[in-house]
Order: structure tokens, then C-alpha cells, then sequence
């Protein structure tokens, strides 16, 4: 059923084609009969002019058929008269326009010219717009314009290679433009221009745009010029990494189309926590605790365009938070700025796109430049410690010497203080053992696998993680929001507790408003110039500003305000990860339980740190690996599949800036040494599934790799070159703002507070020194804790 | 109007004075792209002391006959852009490098503006500086002048900041 917008469209062309039809035999009759026929026949241009409008009547008279079938012809009228446009022009400018002379009468040439323009241009002008209207309303699309439709729909047929496929690649395309129509990344724009530039790549080898290849042939074209080309480095490096981003985008938006669809659960064995037989079971047996009411000021309550507080905070994660319990305690009051939004627990679903997209920085889209390097942060009230795994590692001693030393980053903290405060965090955050029966399910393979590769016994240190988890249920959700009050967020535990204890007055909690500057007069903040979800601008005055906006967005701020320049952004580093898929032959479902629950860490250290991990379907796609047939086998075998993550805490090499397209610019690439480290893990983590008796593992090589046994698996340096040839992100990002007793290297110094002002304070990840090698939250918090004192007395 | 442009210039021969300015400028950004928020206070203090100040001593050194007249316009734009406006953000990055570090940086950029001007507007032009006989010689004496920025600066900002709050003084 074609829709109105499409029924108008077929009758344009209906009337075209007449028009044409009339304009053929317009030229065609002078020709043959009347007092014009001697000048007609005389000009070469009539045959020229009957062919092309005779065609143009054909197409148009085809191409109402069957608007849909017939778009291509569509296409071919709509460049057909840009062609006539642009020859008329040039002929208006370039050719000779002198007047000519028929029956007696003179014609002048360019009012002939100009005619034909415009007439071509009003055609041009209604076919371009009815058929834009027409194939709007056919697709009825929220985000992707119906080329970039057609090209994901077009990558989806090829990229999810299978011989049981339960979607349609429109249905897979239709998932994908729903949900980039609700996400709430700044940079989502980067998807379309992906799609862009994949259909017009194969221009460049003089093939048509993707979506008119053929299927087999596209798929052909695809493993060419994205897969083989760029594994043997055919192509140069900057064009190598340009076509790795595009495919890498391009098949991650084809999963999570497809995957996301509850109809698929069933094909990989997914099973969702609510549809679980055991779910009620284990609710009874540790019942959901009830939630302390946490107020957040909604954006119609602000009706000034300015307001004023004590002290303002910038970020709402797990710095800010132990921070404004810690202030408000010391009798300050505070004013917290969160740019995501304020999503209440029991909005959390198990619908894993729109969780990320509604809790993840820029809906998880933060890559570094050159789109190798994804760096997940959270963006919501609680900030990452409501998406993140809640894995608690105290800072290792020897870092914190590192930090202290006088010769080299010279931090300045006071080693008793410092652990004093880890004591108080973990009592503030109810850290424990995770010794529960939820835990997942893969970790029983990870600790024979321990066993028996002699790892289970000091000095190396295993077993499972402190995390402030509590009486875990076991769902596997704890990345995309624990609906069931059993991960301690902030959002959970230190938010609404500090306004219980000291009233809401003592913590107001902005959401949707993003600091974009601050506010100066010499050496004093006076505020932070915030632009409110809403559109509207905020400024929020305070005696004591302090920035925990987390490891990158801090650095950015204070760059864009004009803080620290030289020194904010620099000396970023992470904890590098990369997974390694064991493959059993028995059913496991690791996805049923808490994510990461076990660890290894060797001693002496070889500079990682291995931890069981496994996720949701949609996750797990993305970070699956294998291309076509191989990816889509691999889905088949989700349930009998185990991770682990290996984590490497790197050098300080990595930058943020203020620049590029989105203004936020992470620049980093992994050193040999790190790199290295990053591949002896992943081996030690295969070879300890191997000999628990996994019948292959996978490391996430972008040249596919299925090893079945050690000597395979040692092949793994021979494979990954660089960081190009394998998958890497980090949920940890560290360091931008370091701390230090040394003004020259430093942004702040031992009392967080940036030097050069009076009442601006860092405290984050971004103060560390160096990458820690762990998971970083409980440092976050102890050293927020440790700040707290000295920010409450500083004078404003 | 030649006291306004100038012997023989009109207002397009100003336009390549600004080019050098601006192109001066960029170079100038590549150590310090921006003013520290905490300085730009202290940025405008001394914009506002040396361009008034000097707009008006440069009048005053031409009426003792130690400087050339400067066209009104050529001494509005050397004072207030060039004076006031870049070497204030050249101040501004360069305040905590050493002080021979700041004199060269100062003398260097100044002798070009100078022996820009010279060549584009035909100011500049007096045949000596102090006791010292020849045109280059003017040019470099007051050249060395304008190396005294910091120096300058930090003697301005000092008293300056007992009464002004908010204001850098590096030591």
C-alpha cells in the first residue's frame, strides 16, 4: 500500500512523462511539417533533444509503475536534469548565446537558455521533494535519513551471516534507527556520516554505491576492501584506519539491531533476569531493600538565570558524592551539577540499548581520535558507579610509594591518611567479599583453570572481588543500572543518605546541566557558566568550586575555561583492557550472575590484572569476535561461552583536548611495553580456560583467531601488530589533572586545590599520578574522602 | 591626513601592518594558546596601563625629540593591538620563564613590528637613538626598550596588587 506522500509522487510522474511525451513530438513536428522546417532540420541539436526527452519520458512513464521498485530510475531523472542544469549553465556562460534567427524572427538565445533553466529547475525542485517526502514517509524513520537506512539495511544483510537468522535486515536496520532516535549522544551524528561514507566507498574503486551491489558481491566488496586490505596493510595508514572505524561501526550498529531484539534471546540461549525460573527464588531469598527518596531539582523548578551556593560541585559520580557528604558534614553547603540525567532506579530495564544510551557518556559512543579506543564513562546522577561493576581494589601500596616519591611524581600524600581513608570508605560504602552463590558462572572453569595452571597459591592472589555489592542477585545487569538496590551506587547509598542525614538543602542535586566554563576574577571562581538540558544558560555562583566530573570531562573543563593550560589533559592514562572468549561444550550461561567476580593477580606483577567478565547479548555482540559466518556461529555458542578482561594499568601517554569535530579529542595509543603486557595477559587468560578444558578460546583480533590449543594461542604477537589489530577500551580513565608537589608538572597540588586559585579544586580520577593497574573506584572515593577536610576548611 | 596615516599612506597600507600583527599573534599562541583564567584580570590591567601609556608617550618622546612622530593610527594600532593586546598575551604565557628568557622574546618580536612598520608605513625612521647615529640603531634602542616588558610589568603589578585583589605578580 503506497502511503499519499508516495501516490503524489507516482502522479507527478505520470503528468512528467505526458509533459515529455508532448515535448518529443514538440521538437519532432516543426521538423517535419510548417514554415519552421528548413531552420529545424538544420539544427543538430533537435535529434540531441528528442533523445534525451523521449528517455526522461520513458523513465518518468517507468518509474510510476512502481515507485518503490523503480527508485533507481527516480535517480536517473533527478541527475539527468542536475546534468541538463549544469550544461545549460555552462553554455550560458562559456557558449555562444548570440540571438538566432527562424521564420524571420530573431530568438534571443540566452531568454531561450535561461527559460530552459528554470523550467528544468522547477522539475528538478518537485521530483527532489516529492521523492525525499515519498521515501520518508514510506520508512517512517526517527533518526537515519532513507539512504543511511537503506545502506544499514543493505550492511545487514551481509554482516549477519547466518543460515538462522530471525530478523530481516529492514527489521535489523528499523531496531538500529529507533534506538539512535532516542539516544542522547552528542556524537551520534558520527553514525551517519559511517553510513555515508560506506555506501559511496566503492566509488572510489569505480563500483555503484553499496546498496546497489549485489548481495554476494557486496559481500565480496566488503571483505576486500574492509577486511583484507586492512588485515595485510594493502592500504596506507590513515585510509587503513578510516575503513577500519567505518566497518567497525558499521557491523557494531548491524549487532546491536539485531541482538537487541528479544526474538533473537531465545537462538543464543539468553534468557532475561525477569523470565528466569529461579528469579522469584532468589528476590525471596534476599528481598529488594527499600529505597531512601533522593530529590533532584527538575529543570522547571530553576526559573533564574542565576543562582548562588556555597560550594559547587561538578559531577555527581563517585568523587562528588563522598565529597558533598564529607563537605556537608563539615556544615557546607552544596550545590552538584550533573550533566546525564537523573534516572530513578526503578526506571531501569533490562532493554540494555536504551539503558546505555540513557546512562553511558554520549551513549557509550566515546572513542578516542582515531576511533580505536572506546572509553566508557557514565552519565547520570551517581555517575559511573551506577553502571560500573562496583569491583573495589585498594590502591597497591607500591603505587602509592610511586606517587610519593621525591625524585619523580612527588603527590605529597599523607600515606597514613590516605589509608585511613580507604579504612572509612569501605565502611561508608559496605564493601564485602563476594562470596555469594550468584556469582558468574564462568568462574568455575576460570578457578579449575587456575588450579591447574598452578595459580591458585601466594604469592599470587586470586579468589573473588570486594565490590559494594550486597546480597546480589546475580541478574548480570550491573552495566547498564542495578534495578534491584543491591549494587551501593551513589545513586543508592551516599547521595540520598547525605540528604537524609543533612537535609536537602545541604545537597541540591541539578541534573541535565552541563558546566561548559568557569567564571574567574583573578585568582578566585567565582562560578560555572552551565548550559541546562532545555537549551537554556545557567550561572551557578559558589565560594568553592570543585571539578569531579571524571578523568576526561574534568581536564576538558578546565582546558575550555582556560585553567592550567599546557598541563590539564596531559598524562592520561588507563587501564587498558581487551577480553579473551573461552568456549566450553557445556552450557554455562555466565551471563546468569554478578559480572565480574574473580580475579588473578600474579606476583611479582607482570603488569596485569586478569577478571572473569561476561554480559548481556547485546555487550557481548559488540565485543564478540569473528566477521559474518564467524560472529554469528560465535552468538550460537553465547551461552556456553566465559570471558575474562585483561587489564593493563598503562604509562601516562594519553591526552585530552578540545578539539576535533566533538570537541572532546583523547589521544592514545598504547606503548610497546603496555602492549606487550596487554598480550602476555590475554595468552595467560587463554591458556588457563584451555586447561579447564575449553574447547577453544578467542581473543578479539580484528584478524579472526580461534585457538584451540596454547601453541595456536602463542601465535597471538605474530597477529596483533599493533593496537589496529585488536579490540581495546577502558572503563577507567586516569590522570589529565595529576597531582603533585611540583607547580610545573602538576594542576593540583597535595590539597587538590589547582594551583593559581584561591577556591578551585580537582578531585577525581583525574588527580592520579599514574594508572593504578586496578579497578580504580574505591581510590576515587578514599582520596575524595581524604580531600574532604582540606576543601571544608579552605577559605572561599 | 598625514598626521592621521602617515607620509603618503592611505588605509589600505595599514591592512599588511595588521596581517604582521595577526600573523605575530599565531606564532605567539603555539606555547600558550590561551590567557590562564586566573591572569586574564591581570591581561587587562596591563592592557589598559601600557597602551594609554604609551599611546601617550609616544607623544610625549616625539615632542622631546627622542622618537619620530608616529601617525595618530600607526600609534593607536602599535599601542593598542600591538602593545597592548599581544604582547600582553605574549606576557601572559611567557610570565614564569626566566627573565633573560622574556627580554629576548620581547626584543625580538618588537624589532620585527618595528622593522615591519618601517618597511610598510615608513615610520620609525628617526637617523638615531639616544647617542647612537643611524636608523637600525633607533629601531634595535627602542627595541631593547620594549624588552623591559616584564620587568616593567612586575614593577606596575606589584604595588598594584596591595590594593587590586586578584592580581598575578610572579616573583
Amino acid at each position: 500500500m503506497l502511503t499519499s506522500q508516495e501516490l503524489r509522487l507516482r502522479t507527478l510522474l505520470r503528468v512528467l512523462s505526458l509533459i515529455f511525451g508532448l515535448a518529443v513530438f514538440g521538437y519532432l513536428l516543426p521538423a517535419l511539417v510548417g514554415p519552421l522546417q528548413a531552420f529545424y532540420v538544420n539544427l543538430p541539436f533537435v535529434t540531441n533533444s528528442v533523445v534525451k526527452i523521449g528517455v526522461l519520458a520513458l523513465l518518468a512513464l517507468f518509474a510510476s509503475g512502481d515507485v518503490r521498485k523503480y527508485r533507481l530510475l527516480i535517480l536517473m531523472l533527478i541527475a539527468g536534469h542536475w546534468i541538463s542544469e549544469l550544461a545549460t549553465a555552462a553554455v550560458l556562460i562559456w557558449g555562444n548565446t548570440a540571438p538566432v534567427t527562424a521564420g524571420g524572427t530573431e530568438f534571443p538565445m540566452t531568454t531561450i537558455l535561461l527559460g530552459s533553466m528554470i523550467l528544468d529547475g522547477v522539475i528538478l525542485v518537485l521530483l527532489t521533494w516529492f521523492a525525499r517526502s515519498a521515501e520518508a514517509s514510506r520508512y517512517t524513520l526517527q533518526y537515519l535519513s532513507p539512504r543511511q537506512f537503506r545502506t544499514l539495511t543493505a550492511l545487514a544483510e551481509v554482516v549477519i551471516a547466518g543460515d538462522r537468522e530471525l530478523l530481516s535486515p529492514e527489521q535489523v536496520a528499523r531496531n538500529v534507527d529507533n534506538y539512535l532516535g532516542g539516544f542522547r549522544a552528542r556524537t551520534k551524528w558520527i553514525m551517519k556520516l559511517v553510513l555515508t561514507g560506506m555506501q559511496f566507498y566503492p566509488l572510489l574503486s569505480f563500483r555503484p554505491p553499496l546498496t546497489y551491489i549485489r548481495n554476494d558481491e557486496r559481500l565480496t566488496f566488503i571483505k576486500r576492501r574492509f577486511y583484507q586490505e586492512v588485515t595485510l596493510r594493502l592500504i596506507p595508514p590513515f585510509w587503513r584506519s578510516l575503513a577500519q572505524g567505518m566497518i567497525r561501526m558499521g557491523k557494531q550498529l548491524c549487532y546491536l539491531g539485531y541482538y537487541s531484539d528479544p526474538a533473537t534471546f531465545a537462538s543464543v540461549g539468553y534468557v532475561p533476569f525477569s523470565q528466569r525460573p529461579d528469579t522469584a527464588k532468589r528476590i525471596a531469598a534476599s528481598p529488594i531493600p527499600e529505597r531512601k527518596p533522593l530529590r533532584v531539582q527538575a529543570l522547571a523548578e530553576i526559573v533564574t538565570e542565576r543562582i548562588r551556593g556555597d560550594v559547587v560541585i561538578v559531577g555527581s559520580g563517585a568523587a562528588a558524592s563522598v565529597l558533598a557528604h564529607g563537605l556537608a558534614k563539615a556544615g557546607r553547603s552544596v550545590i552538584m551539577l550533573e550533566r546525564g540525567d537523573f534516572v530513578d532506579p526503578s526506571q531501569f530495564t533490562e532493554d540494555e540499548v536504551d539503558m546505555i544510551s540513557r546512562l553511558y557518556a554520549d551513549g557509550a559512543l566515546q572513542l578516542s581520535r582515531d576511533f580505536r579506543f572506546q572509553v566508557l564513562q557514565g552519565s547520570c546522577v551517581g555517575g559511573t558507579t551506577v553502571v560500573n561493576n562496583a569491583v573495589c581494589f585498594d590502591l597497591p601500596p607500591e603505587v602509592l610509594d610511586r606517587w610519593n616519591d621525591l625524585q619523580s611524581l612527588k603527590a605529597g600524600l599523607d600515606p597514613e591518611r590516605v589509608w585511613d581513608s580507604f579504612k572509612q570508605v569501605r565502611e561508608l560504602m559496605q564493601v564485602e567479599r563476594q562470596d555469594h552463590r550468584n556469582l558468574n558462572k564462568g568462574s568455575k572453569e576460570f578457578l579449575d583453570g587456575l588450579k591447574r595452571c598452578g595459580y591458585d597459591a601466594p604469592p599470587d592472589k586470586h579468589g573473588e572481588v570486594d565490590a559494594n555489592v550486597r546480597g546480589c542477585l546475580g541478574c548480570g545487569y550491573c552495566n547498564i543500572g542495578c534495578k534491584y538496590g543491591k549494587k551501593l551506587s551513589m545513586l543508592d547509598t551516599v547521595l540520598p543518605m547525605t540528604q537524609a542525614e543533612f537535609g536537602t538543602d545541604a545537597l541540591r542535586i541539578i541534573a541535565g546541566c552541563e558546566a561548559t566554563r568557569f567564571l574567574g576574577k583573578g585568582k578566585k571562581v567565582t562560578g560555572v557558566r552551565c548550559r541546562l538540558k532545555d537549551g537554556r544558560l545557567l550561572v551557578v555562583e559558589g565560594n568553592t568550586v570543585i571539578v569531579a566530573a571524571g578523568a576526561i570531562s574534568s581536564s576538558l573543563l578546565l582546558l575550555r575555561s582556560g585553567i592550567a593550560d599546557g598541563r590539564a589533559g596531559q598524562k592520561l592514562s588507563f587501564n587498558l583492557g581487551s577480553p579473551m572468549t573461552a568456549v566450553f561444550d557445556r552450557v554455562l550461561n555466565a551471563y546468569d550472575g554478578l559480572q565480574i567476580s574473580h580475579y588473578l593477580a600474579l606476583k611479582p606483577s607482570r603488569g596485569f590484572v586478569i577478571e572473569t567478565w561476561f554480559n548481556p547479548p547485546v555487550a557481548q555482540a559488540l565485543t564478540m569476535p569473528g566477521w559474518f559466518e564467524d560472529h554469528f556461529n560465535n552468538m550460537m555458542r553465547y551461552n556456553r561461552m566465559t570471558c575474562t578482561g585483561v587489564l593493563v594499568g598503562t604509562e601516562s601517554n594519553g591526552v585530552a583536548r578540545v578539539a576535533g569535530l566533538t570537541g572532546r579529542d583523547v589521544e592514545y595509543t598504547p606503548t610497546r611495553g603496555d602492549f606487550s603486557k596487554l598480550l602476555d595477559g590475554l595468552i595467560l587468560s587463554g591458556e588457563i580456560f584451555l586447561e579447564a578444558g575449553a574447547s577453544c578460546v578467542i581473543p578479539n583480533t580484528f584478524t579472526y583467531m580461534e585457538c584451540r590449543t596454547k601453541e595456536e594461542l602463542r601465535r597471538l604477537p605474530d597477529v596483533v601488530r599493533d593496537a589496529s589489530d585488536i579490540t581495546l577500551g577502558t572503563g577507567h580513565p586516569q590522570g589529565g589533572n595529576v597531582l603533585s608537589t611540583d607547580p610545573a608538572r602538576g594542576v593540583v597540588d597535595p590539597d587538590f586545590k589547582v594551583y593559581g586559585y584561591d577556591n578551585l579544586f580537582v578531585c577525581d580520577a583525574s588527580v592520579f599520578p599514574s594508572s593504578i593497574g586496578v579497578n580504580p573506584q574505591l581510590t576515587v572515593m578514599a582520596l575524595a574522602h581524604y580531600a574532604a577536610p582540606f576543601i571544608a576548611n579552605a577559605k572561599g | 591626513m598625514d598626521s592621521l596615516l602617515g607620509y603618503g599612506n592611505t588605509l589600505t597600507d595599514y591592512l599588511p601592518v595588521l596581517f604582521m600583527y595577526g600573523a605575530l599573534f599565531i606564532v605567539m599562541g603555539y606555547a600558550h594558546p590561551t590567557i590562564e583564567l586566573n591572569f586574564r584580570k591581570t591581561f587587562w590591567v596591563l592592557y589598559a596601563g601600557w597602551a594609554v601609556g604609551v599611546f601617550i608617550g609616544n607623544y610625549l618622546f616625539f615632542l622631546l625629540g627622542i622618537m619620530s612622530f608616529l601617525p595618530w593610527l600607526n600609534n593607536f594600532l602599535h599601542t593598542f593591538v600591538w602593545i597592548g593586546f599581544c604582547l600582553g598575551f605574549l606576557y601572559a604565557g611567557a610570565h614564569r620563564n626566566p627573565i633573560p628568557e622574556q627580554f629576548a622574546l620581547f626584543v625580538i618580536f618588537s624589532f620585527i613590528v618595528k622593522w615591519g612598520e618601517r618597511t610598510l608605513l615608513g615610520t620609525w625612521e628617526l637617523d638615531h637613538f639616544v647617542l647612537v647615529h643611524g636608523n637600525l640603531a633607533y629601531i634595535v634602542g627602542w627595541s631593547l626598550c620594549d624588552g623591559l616588558y616584564p620587568v616593567l610589568s612586575m614593577a606596575l603589578l606589584k604595588p598594584l596588587s596591595r590594593v587590586v585583589d586578584g592580581l598575578i605578580v610572579h616573583e
